[in-house]
């Protein structure tokens, strides 16, 4: 078992509580506090990392690349969904992408008049799609950037409105323009697999929940079970502790049912925890093996 | 059975998020969508082609067979779409709040209608506040005696833009953006309010209030305060967290757990301290988007109406909310102790 270090406790989110996810900004409000949990992961073993676009992640990047005491490979997900939903309850959808195309980036738009702006993105939704996400990219696109990840909610909206155009257009943007690995983050697993297999599409990289509760394993835990025993992509489990509501042996024995699950995300931020998960997820792993 | 048709008006972060759930449930699809802003609507045309667009919405209501309207638009704009949309016979979802003010939601109410109606007071439908409820309902700790509660998030430390901070666009400030989510949900848990007296306090925007105090005397004698502010540093999130104080125990219950501290040992409820975690008492739910509620929220609105049913917050139930709201208002305003009347 693979085992990716997720990134949710160094930008200050908790799935269990506003107070811990406000003791982790706290924490982590200093980069170089990242920096130490990310390197005892990788003296423990840890060998890849999900980061985000977030300002915060980019500083730890930073100042990783300048010190760089060990190595890691990155997962990257796309786009800083809080950051864009601001904005947008700011100025709305014309207003989001007029930003967007206005931004030093985007040289072919920089100095056209804003009617012209709104004229071409009214043509070609896709590029200016593509170009905020090759901007959004970047920045974080001197380390080793093993899949490039859509955010769940993205992904999941995309899914309900069935459009397949955005799925194929993204895999084959991600592929070609920015040579990356493309991947997805979903809540919805077996919608996203029939959702594939129907557009005739190969299964892709996906992120998915995947514990022993059933927590966002929808529509339901033997649903989800059944559709993951048959996929054929490869499938990053997330969300098997819970935020931390279910224990690491729990978790442990019920992702040992999975024998095509080869790599799982977790939300450590402490050496002690770091170990456990490694000792007991690893070890039992081998052992099944 | 054939499903039944849905119709978005205001196609922002709402509008959509409503739009994907009702598309991909089994009784309901996708019919309409409407909005002013004609790069999303191209952007829907271009991308959705089975979807009628409208850049205005009396013509989607007007020309298109629907069942089901859902109105996401800034909230000056709900009580007219809210009274065309009863002219077509259609049911109603609308984001909250109801409407800008209790004298609108008056005039919404005048029509006596009779069909489905939800308004999208989402907290209703996430797992711990029920829990929270089924205790209060059960009466296993006693009545409940005191609480305190806040509901806070970072979202504004410089003067706003938008109509949200406008109060003739918006009906207020934090209160009635944020802190509506908690009245409606005291209204939940504790019934109806019959005495205010509140303090606010305006910082970042010029028009609107970003902090407010109020404190709040319930019918059944209950007593609770209220703290609602959108200018509170690290909250990435809104949360409102209530302490509830009852005659046999405390509970603590936020959007992500419920902690109850118990001095009998009575059926559902152990002697001490239990936490419950939202991850535990989740619901399996067909499509997830943004958060289980949501879905959990439209779903019930198709039960409502494929079986005859009344909502959980149907209009007047919501209305409560802007009449309380309004009351908070006029104590403010008038430096008083305001006795409550629910118009309703």
């Amino acid at each position: 078992m693979d085992l990716i270090l997720g990134h949710n406790q160094f930008i200050g989110i908790s799935h269990i509580s506003e107070e811990k996810g406000i003791d982790l900004q706290k924490r982590f409000f200093d980069t170089v506090n990242i920096y130490k949990v990310v390197e005892t992961a990788a003296d423990l073993g840890y060998k890849n990392m999900i980061i985000e676009t977030h300002p915060k992640m980019l500083d730890f990047l930073n100042y990783y690349l300048e010190n760089r005491t060990f190595d890691m490979d990155f997962y990257l997900q796309v786009p800083n969904i809080q950051g864009y939903i601001h904005k947008m309850n700011e100025k709305g959808f014309s207003g989001l992408f007029l930003e967007l195309a206005q931004r030093d980036g985007i040289k072919a738009l920089s100095g056209m008049a804003l009617k012209n702006v709104m004229n071409l993105a009214k043509k070609n939704y896709f590029s200016m799609a593509a170009s905020a996400l090759q901007l959004e990219v970047s920045p974080f696109m001197d380390v080793n950037i093993k899949a490039l990840l859509l955010h769940n909610v993205s992904t999941d909206l995309l899914l309900s409105l069935q459009i397949k155009n955005a799925f194929t257009e993204y895999l084959g943007y991600v592929k070609e323009n920015l040579k990356l690995n493309p991947g997805f983050i979903s809540l919805n697993f077996k919608l996203f697999k029939d959702s594939f297999n129907k557009w005739g599409l190969q299964e892709p990289l996906v992120m998915t929940p995947v514990n022993p509760k059933g927590f966002d394993m929808n529509p339901s835990q033997g649903e989800v079970e059944l559709a993951i025993r048959d996929y054929r992509g490869e499938i990053i489990a997330m969300n098997i502790l819970g935020g931390g509501a279910f224990s690491v042996e729990e978790t442990n024995g019920y992702l040992r049912r999975f024998d095509n699950i080869k790599h799982c995300v977790i939300g450590a931020s402490s050496k002690k925890h770091l170990q456990e998960i490694i000792h007991i997820l690893s070890n039992s792993y081998e052992d099944f093996g | 059975m054939e499903k039944l048709k849905v119709g978005v008006i205001g196609a922002g972060k709402m509008g959509l998020l409503h739009s994907g759930i009702f598309n991909s449930l089994d009784n309901s699809m996708l019919k309409s969508v409407s909005d002013k802003d004609r790069f999303i609507t191209n952007a829907i045309k271009s991308y959705l082609p089975g979807v009628a667009v409208h850049q205005d919405y009396e013509d989607m209501i007007n020309k298109e067979d629907l069942d089901i309207v859902v109105i996401t638009t800034p909230v000056f704009l709900h009580r007219r779409m809210i009274e065309d949309s009863m002219n077509q016979g259609l049911t109603i979802f609308v984001e909250k709040p109801l409407a800008l003010s209790g004298l609108e939601c008056q005039s919404i109410l005048n029509k006596n209608y009779n069909k489905p109606t939800l308004v999208g007071y989402c907290r209703r439908f996430m797992e711990t506040y029920n829990l929270a409820k089924k205790i209060i309902d059960s009466e296993e700790l006693g009545k409940v005696n005191y609480f305190t509660s806040h509901m806070y998030v970072s979202q504004i430390f410089r003067q706003g833009k938008g109509w949200l901070y406008n109060p003739k666009m918006s009906g207020g400030g934090a209160l009635i953006d944020l802190g509506s989510h908690a009245i409606d949900l005291f209204h939940y848990l504790f019934g109806d309010i019959s005495t205010i007296h509140a303090f606010a306090k305006t910082v970042f925007n010029k028009e609107v209030e970003d902090y407010l105090s109020a404190n709040l005397l319930f019918e059944d004698r209950a007593l609770g305060s209220l703290q609602v502010s959108w200018s509170i540093r690290n909250y990435r999130l809104p949360e409102l967290k209530i302490d509830i104080h009852l005659e046999n125990g405390v509970i603590t219950v936020t959007e992500k757990y419920i902690t109850i501290y118990s001095e009998i040992n009575d059926g559902l409820i152990k002697k001490g301290w239990t936490t419950y975690y939202k991850q535990e008492l989740k619901k399996d739910v067909p499509m997830n988007i943004a958060g289980p509620e949501y879905t959990l929220e439209d779903l019930h609105l198709l039960d409502c109406i494929l079986n005859s049913k009344k909502t959980i917050c149907d209009f007047n139930e919501a209305a409560k909310t802007n009449f309380v709201i309004d009351r908070i208002y006029s104590s403010i305003e008038n430096e008083s102790i305001e006795k409550m009347n629910y118009e309703v």
